[in-house]
């Protein structure tokens, strides 16, 4: 019973944190169109939603199960959670590489959509013209 | 009297041994399964553009997504194979099948990438 708990937890992290970020990340970078403000904050929320659960889960399930195997004296599940330690901070750091070179906030909504620059010289009519007509 | 110690037959050691390739196969899999459903699942839920007043060839994204897997299919296939054949030395390098099958799931996709682009590069 006790095994099958620690089982779970362990799967349970090997898979779900991934699943959670690639989800999130996916998300996060795909180039996506929206018809109203409203719209788009709520997609960059219920994004953050996963990436925040991503990185808690990553923090919280490996520490809590090496406890919990240190307390029920489980060597096998000690042994796997002490990796799930590892692995933690390897996911950690490849979120770190991944969201370093950010070109929108990660969490909370978007930046609002900059002011259009003018590029070009647009002519105005009885007001001015352009070089080369 | 106490029976001493013997070591395992030969046939014992080997069904302890498929037993464990079997966890290393299901936890590469598990991998495979995951990765997989996270990507579609993440993409379908990402709202495009939709075809309405797309000018000639456009596919709505789910559909677009199908395509993708089925073309992919056969990578995916040979990456399946790939890791079910590395997970055979893989797993008796190490005692433990969650660190075999993620290392077999990794090295599986590395080769196949490699086997890929041999194949695509050399036409």
């Amino acid at each position: 019973m006790r095994r099958t708990a620690l089982g779970a937890l362990f799967f349970g992290w090997l898979y779900g944190v991934p699943f959670l970020l690639i989800v999130g990340l996916l998300r996060w970078w795909s180039p996506s169109t929206f018809a109203t403000d409203a719209a788009a904050d709520h997609f960059a929320t219920v994004t953050g939603h996963y990436l925040i659960a991503a990185l808690l889960l990553n923090g919280v399930v490996p520490l809590a199960g090496s406890l919990l195997a240190k307390l029920s004296r489980d060597p096998f599940w000690s042994r796997h959670f002490a990796g799930a330690l590892v692995g933690m901070v390897f996911v950690y750091v490849l979120f770190w590489a991944l969201t370093e070179r950010a070109v929108r906030p990660l969490l909370g909504p978007e930046s609002p959509t900059p002011a259009p620059t003018v590029t070009q010289c647009i002519p105005v009519s009885g007001r001015h013209g352009c070089p080369g007509g | 009297m106490a029976e001493p110690t013997r070591p395992p037959e030969p046939s014992e050691a080997g069904a302890a041994r498929w037993a464990s390739y079997g966890w290393t196969v299901l936890v590469a899999i598990g991998w495979y399964v995951t990765v997989l459903a996270a990507l579609v699942l993440g993409k379908a839920q990402v709202p495009g553009h939709g075809c309405a007043n797309a000018p000639g060839l456009c596919f709505e994204p789910l559909a677009g997504l199908i395509m993708l897997l089925v073309l992919a299919s056969p990578f995916l296939l040979g990456m399946l194979v790939c890791a079910l054949v590395l997970a055979i030395p893989i797993n008796d390098m190490t005692s433990s099948p969650p660190l075999a099958g993620t290392l077999s799931a990794v090295s599986g996709i590395l080769l196949a990438a490699a086997i890929a682009a041999l194949i695509l590069g050399v036409r």
